[in-house]
């Protein structure tokens, strides 16, 4: 026992092999006596070139970076540059990238659909509000510890150590279903409850504290925590005195320009609540700003 | 309610803040405001043992130790040793005696005062099989011995076909909702299967130690003009755009939280201490969470089902050590909650008992006590527990002569046996069930008040399974 060896690759121990024969996927046999690496490396073959693992991994890969429910020709798509890259070779996976995000499905009109997008995991939710504002140490001169294993836990995810081998979430996990009875598949709902959805407003808060002083934001300095965590909101503090501006600034650095026009409602109330904070406070109106969008279901929700 | 509990409260809520009111509680003992509890409360509560609990490791037969149990289990080093077995006496001569594994005293204990029940061979099935019906095509559970799919199985209680609800909250949904808007379902460890229903949205809550009175608070808002206005807009983006399914879905969670983080604005005190464990302190939260149902103003359900779960029972290696440890804390904390519900008033009402992903195979993996585990495989042993329960036995279908069964609800421990999943000696003795799932749900959810025609709305497979309910709740 002892600590954990999160670095080096798992061992075998011949010892302990079952060498007796083996059948397969596809009735692949492997004869009786190989060792265990031989046994390994052609079980790994043996499912990688099953028809079905190409489908598998791409909607699951689809899934975790573009929407939760593709139709099953996006799917094929994919599927179909994991099998041939174009050269010949099967699993190429930046060609499989690629064809995700490049697809029309994840760049065209579908993303109209209501049924459209995926929850931000927690890991993917604390990484992309720490991106939009440069994230640096909490003293704002230097680089992040990236102490934020602490944030997401709450959230009901352990960074690198789920509860089982299954991850943290369901592929399958059904949030409503169709006018036709088929259901709408929410991966990342799987652990989005009453209790973690304030946690993720809670967190937007540690890194914010609209009511709090000008340095209460952020995560401080600790014993795991040499350096802490800030979010810099220098770049929006001289644009505060337009309400409508930061908002706009906010609306293309954190929703890439989807809520001006898609979601006007929330734009004005967001712009309402700046208002409300006194212009003679530029940090605090960047904040008020960034948490009402940060913890607002339209930022959350990837579209 | 008790007039005198709601006066009790209503002087208390006005002379006192929160905090002060639980140190009322706590000094007046808990039981002067449990006066009277919502008439005819009953509560179930799952224990998920995640990963698949080694059921041949869990319940043993003692007096025929040394004629199946042993030689396969102990050469390996699987083996628990027959002098530290917990000794337990079935109804049934022909079983004679069985030992429980020895970090168990507690379930022991409760066994003895018939509190506990033990309910035999139980896994998912679509209709009951033998052997001969296993290889000759009859329906069967999808994807046996897979750890998700199995989940699933023993979640859904349905083996045939993949379900979006789980029978905990399919349970729920026959009930009507509470006028608080409090779920019946209340999960201490994420939103699984079980809990999700076709209708209603569950709670999910963190474990203790976080306070009640905490596990749904929003930090950081003031009182003054700026903080009102950020509020109103926090509260008012979760109205709009929610033509955005996942819009919807993500604004219906958080407005959950907010609306019951209002009911739930105190913490109860329990003078039950729990075991500082994983499973202990969701216990403990259950405990709390049915504390404050029976105490809080507003809340007052007569029906509740809690979830919560222990994982590292996936024990392919180092199993000896490794399940000795879980079990040690999941027989410690069931005793707690059992305790804190005497506390309550309530152990009559609620009762509890265990799930678990499959048995495991009787035939060992691996070789020496510090590293042979067991794998994957299907029927399994569970407990039931409270004082509802007609414990103090066994429980099952006994394993039918005509098919080469023992007569008893316990199979043989025989690899390659007529109730193995394998043929021959080199069977690895993965036991065909003999009880379905959607029975052993059914029995729990009859006592829980669903009639016997929802029964089967409940329990759409029910109907392939005779009796529909067993004996372990009278």
């Amino acid at each position: 026992m002892g600590i954990e060896n999160y670095i080096d690759p798992m061992t075998y121990t011949q010892s302990y092999h079952d060498t007796s024969m083996k059948t397969l996927l596809n009735g692949v046999q492997l004869p009786a006596n190989q060792t265990a690496i031989k046994d390994l490396n052609d079980g790994l073959d043996n499912i990688f070139f099953h028809d079905n693992v190409g489908p598998f991994i791409c909607k699951n890969l689809i899934q975790q970076l573009v929407t939760s429910n593709p139709s099953p020709d996006y799917v094929a798509r994919v599927a179909g540059a994991f099998a041939d890259n174009g050269s010949g070779v099967r699993g190429d996976l930046w060609a499989v990238t690629q064809a995700i995000v490049l697809d029309d499905e994840a760049r065209g009109d579908v993303k109209t659909d209501p049924d459209y997008g995926h929850l931000r995991e927690p890991a993917l939710y604390i990484c992309n509000l720490c991106r939009a504002f440069d994230v640096k140490s909490y003293d704002l001169t230097t680089t992040s510890d990236g102490y934020l294993n602490p944030q997401s836990v709450p959230m009901a995810q352990d960074v690198f150590r789920p509860a089982s081998v299954f991850s943290y979430f369901s592929p399958f996990h059904i949030i409503s279903f169709r006018a036709d009875g088929t259901p709408v598949l929410g991966p990342e709902f799987d652990i989005m409850s009453a209790s973690t959805s304030i946690k993720r407003a809670n967190f937007i808060n540690t890194m914010t504290k609209p009511n709090s002083g000008a340095g209460a934001d952020g995560i401080g300095v600790s014993n795991n925590s040499p350096n802490g965590t800030k979010l810099d909101f220098t770049s929006l503090v001289n644009i505060t005195g337009d309400a409508a501006a930061l908002v706009d600034a906010l609306d293309a650095i954190m929703m890439h320009s989807t809520m001006a026009g898609n979601y006007p409602d929330m734009r004005t109330s967001i712009i309402n609540a700046v208002n409300a904070t006194a212009a003679s406070n530029p940090l605090r109106r960047v904040k008020v700003a960034v948490y009402l969008v940060g913890s607002s279901s339209q930022y959350q929700v990837q579209r | 309610m008790d007039l005198s509990r709601r006066r009790f409260l209503q002087w208390a809520g006005c002379g006192f803040g929160g905090a002060t009111l639980t140190a009322v509680i706590e000094q007046m003992s808990l039981a002067t405001a449990l006066a009277a509890q919502p008439s005819g409360y009953q509560a179930l509560v799952c224990i998920f043992l995640a990963g698949g609990n080694d059921g041949n490791n869990t319940l043993i037969p003692y007096d025929n130790y040394d004629q199946y149990y042993g030689p396969v289990r102990s050469p390996s080093g699987l083996a628990i040793a027959k002098s530290s077995l917990l000794q337990i006496t079935p109804s049934d001569s022909q079983l004679g005696t069985f030992g429980l594994h020895p970090s168990l005293p507690e379930l022991r204990d409760f066994y003895v005062q018939k509190k506990l029940a033990i309910l035999c061979n139980v896994g998912p099935l679509v209709q009951p099989l033998t052997k001969d019906l296993y290889y000759g095509g009859a329906p069967k559970p999808y994807q046996l011995f897979s750890h998700a799919d199995q989940v699933a199985q023993w979640q859904s209680a349905r083996a045939g076909t993949r379900s979006s609800t789980g029978w905990g909250g399919r349970i729920a949904d026959v009930f009507p909702p509470h006028s608080s808007g409090f779920p019946m379902v209340t999960s201490i460890n994420g939103t699984p299967l079980f809990v999700i229903g076709a209708n209603r949205r569950p709670l999910s809550i963190a474990p203790a130690p976080t306070t009640l009175n905490n596990v749904l608070v929003l930090n950081g808002f003031g009182t003054s003009g700026p903080e009102v206005a950020r509020r109103t807009s926090f509260d008012y983006l979760r109205t709009v755009d929610n033509s955005i399914t996942m819009f919807n879905a993500a604004s219906a969670a958080t407005q959950q939280g907010v609306d019951l983080g209002k009911l739930l604005n105190m913490d109860p005190t329990l003078n039950t201490v729990f075991p500082n464990t994983t499973i202990g302190n969701q216990l403990k939260q259950v405990a709390k969470v049915i504390a404050a149902n029976l105490t809080f103003p507003g809340l007052g359900l007569d029906r509740q089902i809690f979830f919560v779960s222990l994982g590292g029972f996936d024990t392919h290696q180092t199993q000896v050590g490794n399940q000795a440890k879980l079990l040690t804390d999941t027989s410690a904390a069931m005793a707690a909650f059992y305790n804190a519900t005497v506390e309550l008033q309530v152990s009559q009402s609620v009762v509890t008992f265990t799930l678990s992903d499959f048995g495991r195979a009787f035939q060992p993996s691996g070789n020496g006590a510090g590293t042979v585990g067991s794998d994957h495989a299907w029927g399994n042993h569970h407990f039931i527990l409270g004082d509802a329960v007609q414990g103090g036995d066994f429980y099952g279908i006994p394993m039918d002569p005509a098919y080469g069964g023992n007569g008893t609800v316990y199979p043989t421990l025989l690899k390659g046996g007529p109730y193995d999943t394998d043929n021959g000696s080199g069977g690895k003795g993965r036991w065909i069930p003999t009880v379905a799932v959607d029975q052993y749900a059914a029995t729990l959810a009859a006592w829980f008040g669903v009639s016997s025609s929802d029964l089967y709305t409940v329990f759409p497979n029910l109907g392939n399974f005779n009796p529909a309910t067993l004996g372990f709740m009278g």
